[in-house]
């Protein structure tokens, strides 16, 4: 009598551990496949990762500007066109951050739409030296074809602390959707 | 030996006349004072424009200011006077306060600053003053315009230096150096 009522309270414990085995997968499931992929934008500290798009400027000029201590100096060479191809979500950009800026980067590509400013692209890290020709749109990103008036943000972090300047830079910017 | 001499002499004539009439038959003047013309030609094979390129360098100091609260000083009785008061100011390490940028573009670029207050400290305002021109704005620097590199040596290219200067007042409370707002500069 006692053996068969261990039996059975040992089922319900096996029975009861299964459950809980089984809602923890499907937890994590739900959590993986409804994951929000879309970066925190204008983060207040660097990202951890260089962009992907990401390469090396060739023949670059590494002498840093000088930077008062506490602030910094930064080095641009962009160009002032933006294509955006709809079929592949990506943007063509000519951006450059040389060798010779104190500051890593964040860029944002923002257009603006009925009057509204959206964030179409945001980089990951754009250490100095580097440049980007391609920007990959964000999944949130809803455009049609046609020219849009919009601009980049230019936003600085410390390569050291990775804390955010308290100086940004906008760039005004004409941009073609095809 | 004279045969010689005659024969090879009478060769030589032979071939220097006719050089003169291969050059007389190039030149086509047969008399001499004579003219003639000839036909200039001239191809045209595309050159190339070079495409805009836009490159600034922006450099800007610690942006670390100091509030330093009103002091009153002593009641002077004898001249209704507070005496060795002062009031609150904004000060700055030299230079600290300075924003520059300098255009290396094979064209001109516009120059806008742009102040904007954490919602925290809506009390205090920043004001801009380009040095070398003229206005200052409340919180937004109208765009100063500096032409292009073009002719100008790499290291001395045309280049605007703003200063921001803040008013209001700040809560006894931020007593280390606390983030109460941020500039933009603006490219176009």
């Amino acid at each position: 009598m006692e053996k068969r009522k261990m039996k059975k309270r040992n089922l319900i414990i096996i029975l009861l551990l299964a459950l809980i085995t089984v809602g923890a997968v499907m937890t994590t499931v739900i959590v993986l496949l409804n994951r929000d992929n879309t970066p925190v934008l204008a983060p207040e500290y660097a990202p951890q990762d260089t962009d992907d798009n990401a390469k090396p400027i060739e023949n670059d000029d590494n002498t840093k500007l000088e930077a008062a201590e506490g602030g910094g100096a930064v080095s641009l060479t962009y160009s002032k066109e933006v294509t955006i191809t709809l079929s592949d979500k990506k943007a063509n950009v000519v951006f450059q951050n040389p060798g010779k800026s104190t500051k890593d980067i964040v860029l944002q590509l923002i257009i603006e739409s009925d009057g509204k400013e959206v964030v179409m692209a945001q980089s990951d890290l754009l250490p100095a030296g580097y440049m980007l020709n391609t920007m990959t749109l964000l999944d949130t990103a809803k455009l049609s074809a046609g020219g849009y008036n919009g601009k980049f943000n230019v936003l600085y972090y410390d390569p050291d602390s990775g804390e955010r300047a308290i100086v940004n830079t906008n760039i005004p910017l004409t941009i073609t959707v095809k | 030996m004279k045969k010689f001499l005659t024969i090879t002499l009478a060769i030589a004539m032979i071939l220097t006349m006719g050089s003169i009439s291969v050059f007389a038959a190039t030149t086509n003047i047969d008399e001499v004072p004579g003219s003639d013309s000839a036909d200039v030609k001239a191809t045209y094979e595309a050159g190339s424009t070079a495409s805009t390129v836009y490159s600034v360098d922006i450099e800007w100091g610690s942006l670390e200011f100091t509030y330093t609260a009103e002091k009153q000083g002593e009641w002077n009785p004898t001249t209704h006077t507070y005496d060795g008061l002062e009031y609150a100011k904004w000060s700055t390490e030299t230079g600290d306060n300075i924003i520059k940028v300098s255009n290396h573009s094979n064209t001109s670029v516009g120059v806008q600053a742009k102040y904007t207050k954490d919602s925290a400290y809506t009390g205090i305002s920043g004001k801009f003053s380009a040095i070398g021109a003229s206005g200052i704005n409340t919180d937004t620097l109208t765009a100063i315009p500096l032409v292009s590199a073009v002719g100008k040596p790499a290291n001395d290219p045309n280049s605007v230096s703003i200063s921001l200067s803040l008013t209001g007042d700040l809560d006894s409370s931020v007593t280390t150096a606390t983030k109460i707002g941020t500039v933009t500069i603006t490219i176009s």
